[in-house]
């Protein structure tokens, strides 16, 4: 065996992780070669160093802790429900809904049509968009889309609209982000 | 070995109870881990305020995502897969922390009585293991922690950190490399 056998080996003696026949074989080496014992004892003195600084973890009070968890938990419970209803408004806008309307909406500013002027949002279900922006007058739903657009780049991992369904399902196992997201999105 | 054997039976138990509505096995599951997750958690960020935190935060993730357990690994090993995902996910924020860590890992005063000279000697080495954690990275230190301080066999903190056995002793052979150049006693 040779010595960067016996070198790697330092540290799995030193964790206890080894064979009987191995911390023999190791011993048996280390007493014989000056450059591995060496290496032995400066392994042996930094994690010694290390112990007296990470051995003992900090007091806890545990049923403090506890509650806290059970407290956010609660407060989770009536968020989760709001997420619902948002998760299938962001997926709406995510899906054909945010094309549909945002081209609504830039067409409507490239024609110049007036807020008072009576024309119905266009969607691909032909009924109003659920969420964001819902029901607002052509103009002020482009400059809404607008915004909306400009976060974009919050969704890291949106490659625009193709990746969509990857999107939403990633949301919908990650309550968190979703909610993180919903913050961004609302300010 | 039995002993531990029955804790680790008894976890899974408390987990599966869990997962079909049992509230109190996950308090009793936050009640023998959250003590052992501060430990890891501290030794990662040397803070005690964030590894408070996200020990809640590791067993809030568990709640939420119960049903995505199965019984094929111990619950420590799905726990500490949890708590490491947690610590990436927070080590941007964590680096914000730099300044705070120092003092709370600080040695108590006490403990030096009035000798200034020690005193700034341990600070002195406190200060150089800080550094030569924060040098290593992430899955070098984590293998380091996860082995030394929480016990757990090379098996397990390779299944922990998604790697082979090969991996973690490879790991940890440079994490040993790195500190017996920057840790002196």
């Amino acid at each position: 065996m040779s010595c960067k056998h016996y070198e790697e080996q330092i540290i799995e003696y030193l964790d206890g992780q080894l064979q009987a026949t191995q911390v023999a074989t190791l011993e048996a080496h280390l007493n014989k070669c000056a450059a591995c014992s060496a290496e032995f004892a400066a392994t042996r003195e930094a994690l010694a160093a290390l112990d007296d600084h990470l051995a003992e973890p900090p007091k806890m009070d545990v049923e403090a802790s506890l509650a806290a968890v059970r407290s956010r938990l609660r407060a989770e419970e009536p968020a989760n429900r709001r997420d619902d209803g948002w998760s299938a408004s962001l997926r709406w806008w995510l899906g054909g809904g945010l094309v549909a309307a945002t081209a609504a909406g830039l067409l409507a500013i490239a024609l110049n049509v007036p807020d008072s002027a009576n024309v119905k949002p266009v969607t691909p279900s032909g009924q109003n968009p659920p969420g964001l922006a819902s029901g607002l007058p052509p103009r002020a739903e482009a400059a809404a889309m607008m915004d909306f657009l400009e976060q974009m780049p919050l969704y890291e991992n949106l490659d625009c609209f193709k990746e969509y369904d990857h999107l939403a399902a990633m949301l919908e196992e990650d309550p968190e982000r979703l909610e993180e997201i919903l913050r961004e999105v609302q300010g | 070995m039995a002993t531990e054997s029955k804790t680790l039976q008894e976890d899974v138990a408390l987990m599966l109870a869990f997962q079909n509505g049992d509230e109190a096995a996950f308090d009793s599951l936050f009640r023998r881990h959250a003590r052992v997750l501060l430990g890891f958690f501290w030794r990662a960020t040397g803070s005690r305020t964030a590894g408070e935190e996200l020990v809640q935060e590791t067993f809030l993730k568990i709640h939420r995502y119960k049903a995505s357990y199965e019984p094929r690994a111990t619950f420590r090993t799905y726990l500490f897969t949890v708590a490491r995902s947690i610590l990436q996910d927070n080590w941007r924020r964590m680096q914000k922390q730099k300044a705070e860590r120092s003092l709370e890992r600080a040695p108590e005063p006490v403990a030096h009585g009035n000798n200034p000279e020690r005193a700034a000697a341990s600070r002195e080495a406190l200060l150089q293991v800080e550094r030569a954690l924060e040098e290593l990275p992430e899955s070098q230190r984590t293998a380091l922690l996860l082995v030394r301080y929480q016990g757990l066999p090379y098996e397990e903190a390779a299944a922990t950190m998604g790697v082979t056995v090969i991996a973690v002793k490879s790991l940890l052979n440079r994490a040993r490399k790195h500190l017996i150049h920057k840790v002196k006693k």
